[in-house]
């Protein structure tokens, strides 16, 4: 999320999404649209993906395979970000879809590019239905800040965690310092008082390194974290390396796992993802140059990741991605690209 | 048993009696963190203890102890730190317009649940009858987790702009300099940032360390293998604390110490210096090296130098008639290792570069 991939070209993803309803694909492949940071929820036998796009990009399926974009979430960019965020540019990104009791929670990313002056802000809607009369986005404003100078962290790609008591909590970061988890008050909207927080994941970071400066390939390059609750474990997955480069991105996803969810996350070997821990779960091959920025989910007791991935034939395009997780036995996570790994 | 007699005769040799008043008054003070205000013809100290302890004097050389500012705890503590016992760190006094501001330091012992706080009084003497303290809350508070900061430590300084900024920091990831509302009760906003002095912390250690393996809630022996702790321990992860910036011919000269405080003789603690064209930095050493990043020239030393003060730091600087003056405690060998008052001039080179000797006067 450091230097997104070119974002002015994304809204015109959502023009051309009417042309790209690609008949029969199967989730063994690649789905031909144009996306960064998918999050996907279903209601009512439909699926809906949040995407990083002006106002928050919508669109829909009732198979996961054709995708038909919807208004974005955000006509205007929220007047609470504008005023917040130096250089605010109304890309909304990485956006976090979750459902609790009646109502749909919407975390979503203000931001300016490598810069940590940066926010996470929510909105809400009782329904994901544009034809339904009471369908509305309530937006509730900033829920955590981040400030140049003052953290080591970014307050970006947001995901939300609910514990096994039943308490949410916020996952969030890119680069810096790493990936930090904050409690939240029961209506999810702000910070549990008093605050409460850890840190989940990180990389070496030089320590040289200006404080207004996100990390490089060699330096800080995590993001996008995302706990899936699974067989009594939490799942950390988080993305590694260099995002939004086209060609060049070398994007991969990491995932360590943990008893409680504050932590430690510990990888296959035991490596703690706070100093450079984590299990690769997918990354980039011959066609794409690198996937990153999941979420995961399960419909019908199947497990998905939902992610992008650059692809090499069409210029290191961002695509999206939604691929079974394949469990091994000791409970490890990996997903394949290859065509025909999967049914 | 000899050793306790001596000590008491010592202290008793150190007692005297003004003309005036029959108030005891004492040379040695026994203070930690000290900074010094001059007001109506008398100077007042403030220092680390129960409520914030005061001490003034007529001359800088005998002093007597006042009522602690704090005679109860501010109530808004105890939301952070539910135990506190009015234990208050690290104090520091500015007047502007004829209000004095105390910033001070609420924390627990090798966490970073800290907050600075603030607290006003239009006079410092408490026989005046506007004399009276009043408590406006939090400045400024780190939280463990979150920050990789401490919010202990405070200094106020106005930039030759008149802006006011609050410098403040121990350990973690070292000095934090944010620009201050000019009611100097509350950050500026949109806020700024800036991290003026910092040393190398091992990029391993838990958050909430601060660098000294000091925090009870941690199993260290769990955690760190041998050689962090060994780092710890020689104060090799972020030892930096106390800042005071101090305008002169120039230049905003930082002031801040190093490694350990508080260990009696066993205390390796001493004062640095860099200096900087523009308040926010960078703050150069003598060699070119940015504070930000391990740089610092030695100002105060102990035991290489010294053989009665095994260690002193956490200064404020003072000038008077034109002198400046560094305000520090140090560790007195020939006294169990017991934090002394010192105040010694500043000896400033032909290349604008200050020394302090501690044997000196």
């Amino acid at each position: 999320m450091i230097s997104r991939f070119p974002l002015r070209a994304l809204p015109g993803m959502v023009a051309a999404g009417t042309l790209l309803l690609l008949g029969k694909q199967t989730l063994a492949q690649p789905i031909d649209i144009r996306v960064h940071d998918p999050v996907m929820i279903r209601e009512d036998g439909t699926y809906y993906l949040f995407t990083t796009a002006r106002g928050v990009g919508v669109l829909s399926s009732r198979d996961m395979v054709s995708w038909e974009p919807r208004a974005p979430v955000f006509a205007e960019p929220p007047a609470w970000a504008t005023r917040m965020i130096p250089r605010f540019r109304d890309s909304l990104w990485a956006p976090d879809i979750s459902y609790h009791d009646g109502t749909y929670f919407l975390f979503y990313s203000a931001s300016s590019f490598g810069s940590n002056n940066s926010a996470i802000g929510v909105a809400t809607n009782t329904t994901l239905d544009p034809h339904d009369p009471s369908f509305r986005w309530v937006d509730h404003g900033p829920v955590v800040r981040s400030v140049r100078g003052r953290d080591l962290w970014n307050a970006i790609d947001p995901n939300l965690v609910v514990d096994e008591e039943g308490s949410p909590w916020l996952a969030f970061g890119s680069f810096w310092t790493g990936i930090k988890l904050v409690r939240l008050a029961d209506d999810r909207l702000s910070l549990a008082k008093p605050e409460e927080w850890y840190s989940l994941a990180g990389r070496q970071r030089y320590w040289k390194l200006p404080e207004e400066t996100a990390g490089d390939t060699l330096s800080s390059a995590i993001e996008a974290p995302f706990i899936f609750r699974k067989s009594g474990y939490y799942y950390l997955f988080a993305s590694w390396d260099r995002c939004c480069a086209g060609p060049a991105s070398t994007y991969r996803i990491v995932v360590g796992r943990s008893n409680r969810v504050t932590g430690p996350y510990r990888d296959r070997e035991g490596e703690d993802m706070r100093f450079g821990g984590g299990s690769l779960v997918g990354g980039g091959n011959r066609a794409w140059a690198g996937v990153g920025h999941n979420a995961a989910y399960t419909f019908d007791n199947t497990d998905y990741l939902v992610f992008h991935g650059y692809d090499l034939s069409d210029e290191g395009r961002p695509k999206l991605w939604i691929r079974e997780i394949e469990w091994d036995s000791d409970g490890w996570p990996r997903v394949t690209l290859e065509e025909g790994a999967q049914r | 048993m000899i050793r306790l007699v001596l000590s008491a005769m010592a202290i008793l040799a150190l007692l005297t009696v003004t003309r005036e008043e029959t108030r005891a008054q004492l040379r040695d003070v026994p203070i930690h963190d000290p900074v010094l205000a001059q007001a109506g013809g008398r100077f007042y100290l403030f220092g680390t203890g129960n409520g914030i302890r005061v001490w003034a004097s007529e001359d800088l050389e005998g002093w007597w102890e006042l009522d602690p500012v704090f005679p109860k705890a501010p109530s808004w503590v105890f939301e952070l730190l539910p135990r506190f016992r009015n234990e208050i760190w690290a104090p520091d006094i500015y007047e502007m317009d004829g209000t004095w501001y105390l910033y001070y330091s609420v924390s627990a012992f090798g966490r970073n649940n800290s907050a600075i706080g603030v607290a006003t009084n239009p006079s410092l003497d408490p026989t005046d009858p506007s004399f009276g303290w009043r408590d406006h809350g939090v400045v400024v508070q780190s939280v463990p987790g979150r920050d990789m900061w401490n919010a202990i430590d405070p200094h106020l300084v106005r930039d030759r702009e008149g802006t006011p900024w609050l410098s403040f920091g121990s350990h973690w990831g070292g000095i934090k300099l944010v620009k201050m509302d000019p009611s100097l009760t509350t950050i500026a906003e949109p806020q700024e940032w800036h991290t003026i002095a910092a040393r190398h912390r091992y990029w391993k250690l838990d958050d909430r360390d601060a660098g000294d393996s000091a925090n009870p809630e941690l199993d260290y022996e769990a955690l760190y293998p041998e050689r962090i702790l060994e780092m710890n321990r020689a104060s090799e992860n972020g030892a930096i604390e106390a800042p005071v910036i101090f305008w002169k011919d120039g230049y905003y000269y930082l002031f801040a110490s190093w490694d350990r405080c508080c260990r009696g003789v066993e205390s390796t603690y001493k004062v640095v210096v860099g200096r900087s064209r523009g308040i926010t930095g960078p703050y150069l050493d003598r060699e070119g090296e940015d504070m930000a990043f391990g740089g610092g020239t030695l100002v105060v030393q102990g035991f290489q130098e010294s053989e009665r003060w095994a260690a002193g730091g956490h200064n404020d600087t003072f000038t008077l008639d034109g002198t400046d003056y560094l305000v520090f405690h140090a560790y007195d060998a020939t006294d169990d290792g017991n934090s002394k008052l010192l105040i010694r001039k500043i000896v400033w080179d032909p290349f604008g570069w200050p020394a302090v000797p501690v044997d000196g006067s």
